[in-house]
């Protein structure tokens, strides 16, 4: 009975230290899979509130044919501030650099929602300004990171020098 | 043994509630960003038209591209094409001559003064009233009045008499007269100058001469427009108006005044066509291609948006040398453009 009553108690400690310790990993991995799937979906979130839209004169974009700068302007049309240093552009699809600082226009100085702000792009090749001319442009913007995660939206539009 | 059983069912069973709480939770964010997602918090593309797009001038300067002559000084009409018409005005030139110099009456016979003369034309005023007058010298009272059109002044001098005091007499008789106020007559190195004190065109200074007694040393023509005067710009020229000289009497030739610099601004309605009301400083303006503005208008705003179907007017003072060809309006995705 008693050599019985011990195996007993073997087991049961024994299945009461599995039961912990599955108990415990369980709660581990669920813990883990609930901080990347939340993670996933602030990303998720962020992006769908970034959006950013061409302003101007899409028919008689600015531009300097002498330097080969175009100048863009792009609005924040979502609800996440952006970053006007988390920027990028490409014409014709190749990347091309920034000239200068991008200028907010209106007075502002956070890229907010309705914001327009101000890129000059230094093409890669001659350009004509006389209204002839239509470039494919496209732009990349990140917003400013708010909780370990950053949004981003592209846009891309054709637009004609003039 | 009974309590160890109870102690892992416990311990399971709060392991599976806290199992079932997390994954509730999960799903709870899955749902919310699902909805984010589906419905996002951006702005929606808005629907404006633009109409009634039209240039608004007014007139800075004025240049003048011929003087002309024959004019009496007068106004300038620059057409009925501006809302609000400018105004200019212009001068012309007084007639100026100089006669002289006199010779002596025995230079270089006696006699030469017999029956001579000289006439002018003096302006009454500057709107065409004219008076005609000429000076006729009577030499020992032995020669008669030529009887040319005008007013005679006699002027009585002797045989022998030298240039000079021919010349004073002459201005004596001259200043002599009552009804001749309008020219100043002043002497000059044995001659005499005559500067008219209304601009206009007269008849020109004529002897009985050519060359003796006293020839004409120069004659300056009045009615040569001098310089145009914009008094008022005006507003609302829809093109640079063309100017019109109107003398404030008839005639005049081949004076021409013509605009030099013009200040446009532009003015066009915005008619929000979409759903949705829209805030007016994410409306973006772009004038000719060059740089993009926030909207404003003059004067400034008074509301924050503007509501579907709504249209306002926007009036701007663009300050600009050229005319305004091409308006584009963007907001939120939507890039429109009209031209002129």
């Amino acid at each position: 009975m008693a050599d019985g009553g011990a195996s007993n108690m073997i087991l049961l400690v024994t299945a009461l230290l599995i039961c912990g310790a599955a108990s415990g990993i369980l709660l581990q991995s669920w813990s883990q899979t609930a901080t990347s799937v939340g993670i996933n979906q602030e990303q998720l979130a962020l992006n769908s509130k970034t959006k950013i839209s061409f302003s101007g004169d899409l028919g008689k974009a600015s531009c300097d044919a002498v330097s080969d700068q175009i100048t863009i302007y792009v609005q924040n049309s979502g609800s996440s501030i952006l970053d006007e240093n988390e920027f990028g552009a490409f014409v014709d699809g190749t990347f091309v650099s920034l000239v200068g600082v991008p200028t907010f226009l209106n007075g502002a100085t956070i890229w907010n929602s309705g914001v327009v702000v101000e890129f000059t792009l230094q093409s890669g090749t001659s350009i004509l300004c006389d209204g002839t001319e239509e470039k494919r442009i496209t732009v990349v913007v990140g917003t400013t990171t708010s909780g370990g995660v950053s949004g981003s939206d592209s846009i891309t539009e054709v637009v004609k020098l003039g | 043994m009974g309590a160890s059983v109870g102690i892992g069912a416990l311990i399971m069973g709060v392991s599976l509630l806290s199992i079932f709480a997390i994954a509730t939770t999960v799903i709870y964010n899955q749902v919310e960003v699902a909805l984010e997602v589906s419905d996002p918090d951006v702005a929606e593309e808005p629907d404006f038209k633009i109409s009634n797009l039209a240039n608004s001038g007014s007139v800075q300067s004025l240049t003048l591209n011929s003087p002309g002559g024959l004019y009496y000084p007068g106004t300038l009409d620059f057409g009925s094409s501006c809302g609000v018409p400018p105004t200019g005005s212009y001068t012309v030139s007084s007639e100026e001559w100089q006669l002289g110099p006199f010779l002596a009456e025995n230079s270089p016979t006696s006699g030469i003064y017999d029956g001579e003369w000289f006439s002018f034309q003096e302006l009454d005023d500057e709107e065409g009233a004219v008076t005609n007058w000429y000076v006729w010298y009577n030499v020992d009272t032995d020669d008669a009045d030529p009887g040319i059109a005008g007013t005679g002044i006699e002027v009585n001098i002797a045989l022998g008499d030298d240039a000079t005091s021919i010349r004073d007499a002459t201005l004596t008789e001259l200043n002599s007269q009552v009804a001749l106020t309008e020219i100043i007559f002043s002497p000059g190195a044995d001659v005499i100058e005559a500067a008219y004190q209304n601009s206009g065109p007269a008849l020109n200074l004529a002897i009985s001469d050519p060359s003796v007694p006293f020839p004409i040393l120069s004659n300056g023509d009045g009615g040569v427009i001098l310089a145009p005067t914009l008094l008022t710009p005006g507003s609302n020229c829809p093109s640079t108006p063309t100017i019109t000289i109107i003398p404030s009497s008839p005639g005049g030739v081949g004076g021409e005044v013509v605009v030099n610099t013009m200040e446009w601004d532009y003015s066009f309605d915005l008619t929000n066509e979409g759903g949705n009301s829209v805030k007016l400083s994410e409306i973006y303006s772009t004038i000719n291609g060059g740089s993009t503005e926030v909207l404003s208008s003059i004067p400034t705003f008074t509301v924050e948006y503007i509501f579907p179907g709504e249209k306002i007017s926007i009036v701007l003072d663009a300050n600009s040398a050229d005319t305004v060809s091409r308006v584009a309006i963007s907001s939120h995705g939507m890039n429109i453009a009209v031209e002129v």
